[in-house]
């Protein structure tokens, strides 16, 4: 045993070495994984504002032009630089104080889809 | 002695094969590291550019958006072509109306959301604020607000009937939807197509009592 830790010729044994590169092994793969996050969390901000402004500007068009009641208008993803927008018109029941319905109210409803996540927003509108 | 020497040389020193070895691995290792370091540092610098950009063109657009949704009734809205120095700049003026993208009232003069070509090439979105009686905007360069740089082909449409005009004029009743097409020269999404919805105006009859709303209590007079 003492002779083996006293190599006589002064290198690392084996497991010296392969203790040094697993260390080094580690160390590197943490910094990998940490690289990894890095990006994929700046991936995800910007995929979450693409997916806002696309809402905010589809909103916009679609209180000035709605799709047809129960006809979902939808765009594709390779259509819209990668975000899929569906919108959809839907009648809403209300009623007044006397129990009456109330007319010319839609729901109007839009999906973005993007990188299997998505955001919807729902506002009415009064149309008679 | 010297004998000793040489033998002790080749005991506990390192060859040159060694050395060698030894710098080669190193300088792999220092390679791979470096590779790895630069990308994220790579990747970094182009994810905050390209954030830095999204977040520059949403506040560009929210503030643009936020301008036609709160348009007083009695504000105009307008498109003109500002000619001089090379391609004419299209222009949306906001007249008549209180303020616009944070800009002080204005007293009956305009606001006008801008392109001017800049000397890059390029154009840059602005606000010019140009007060009621002056007519020669040149005056008063200090008015100007920059929004968004780096723009190119701007196009303004207005939805009629159905149909995208490229003209409107002053005077004319505000259009349901307003269309804005521009290129982008340095973010990660060229061509952009944003629309802008203003609000139908209603008349509203003063006076006519609500059927539904119980009558104010009427105060007694004071018996004397």
């Amino acid at each position: 045993m003492t002779r083996r830790l006293q190599n006589p010729a002064g290198g690392f044994s084996l497991f010296e070495i392969l203790i040094a590169l697993g260390i080094f092994a580690l160390a590197f793969m943490g910094l990998a994984l940490a690289l990894d996050s890095a990006i994929s969390a700046g991936l995800e901000a910007r995929s979450t504002s693409r997916m806002r402004a696309e809402l905010d500007n589809r909103l916009a068009y679609s209180m000035a032009q709605p799709p047809d009641p129960g006809v979902p208008r939808v765009i594709a993803a390779k259509e819209n630089r990668g975000v899929e927008v569906e919108e959809t018109l839907e009648p809403f029941l209300a009623k007044n104080r006397e129990e009456e319905d109330l007319p010319g109210l839609w729901l109007l409803k839009i999906k973005v889809t993007m990188d299997d996540s998505e955001q919807t927003a729902e506002t009415l509108l009064y149309n008679p | 002695m010297p004998d000793r020497t040489l033998i002790r040389s080749r005991c506990c020193a390192f060859t040159l094969i060694e050395t060698v070895l030894a710098v080669a691995l190193l300088g792999l290792l220092a390679g791979a590291l470096y590779a790895v370091t630069h990308a994220a540092l790579e990747a970094a610098r182009t994810s905050m550019d390209d954030q830095i950009w999204y977040e520059r063109t949403d506040a560009f657009l929210r503030a643009t958006r936020k301008a036609f949704l709160t348009m007083p009734a009695r504000a105009k809205l307008g498109l003109r072509y500002e000619s001089g120095g090379g391609a004419a700049t299209p222009e949306i003026v906001f007249a008549d109306a209180g303020s616009y993208y944070g800009m002080a009232a204005t007293s009956g003069g305009q606001v006008v959301l801008t392109a001017p070509a800049q000397a890059d090439g390029t154009r840059t979105f602005g606000v010019l604020r140009i007060p009621k009686g002056d007519s020669d905007r040149r005056r008063n360069p200090g008015q100007w607000f920059p929004l968004l740089p780096k723009v190119e082909k701007v196009e303004w449409a207005f939805l009629v009937e159905g149909e995208w005009r490229s003209e409107w004029e002053l005077d004319a009743p505000r259009p349901p939807l307003v269309r804005l097409r521009f290129v982008s020269a340095d973010g990660p999404e060229a061509e952009q197509e944003q629309f802008f919805w203003l609000p139908t105006l209603v008349s509203v009859q003063q006076g006519t009592p609500n059927p539904n709303e119980e009558p104010p209590p009427t105060e007694e007079p004071p018996t004397p």
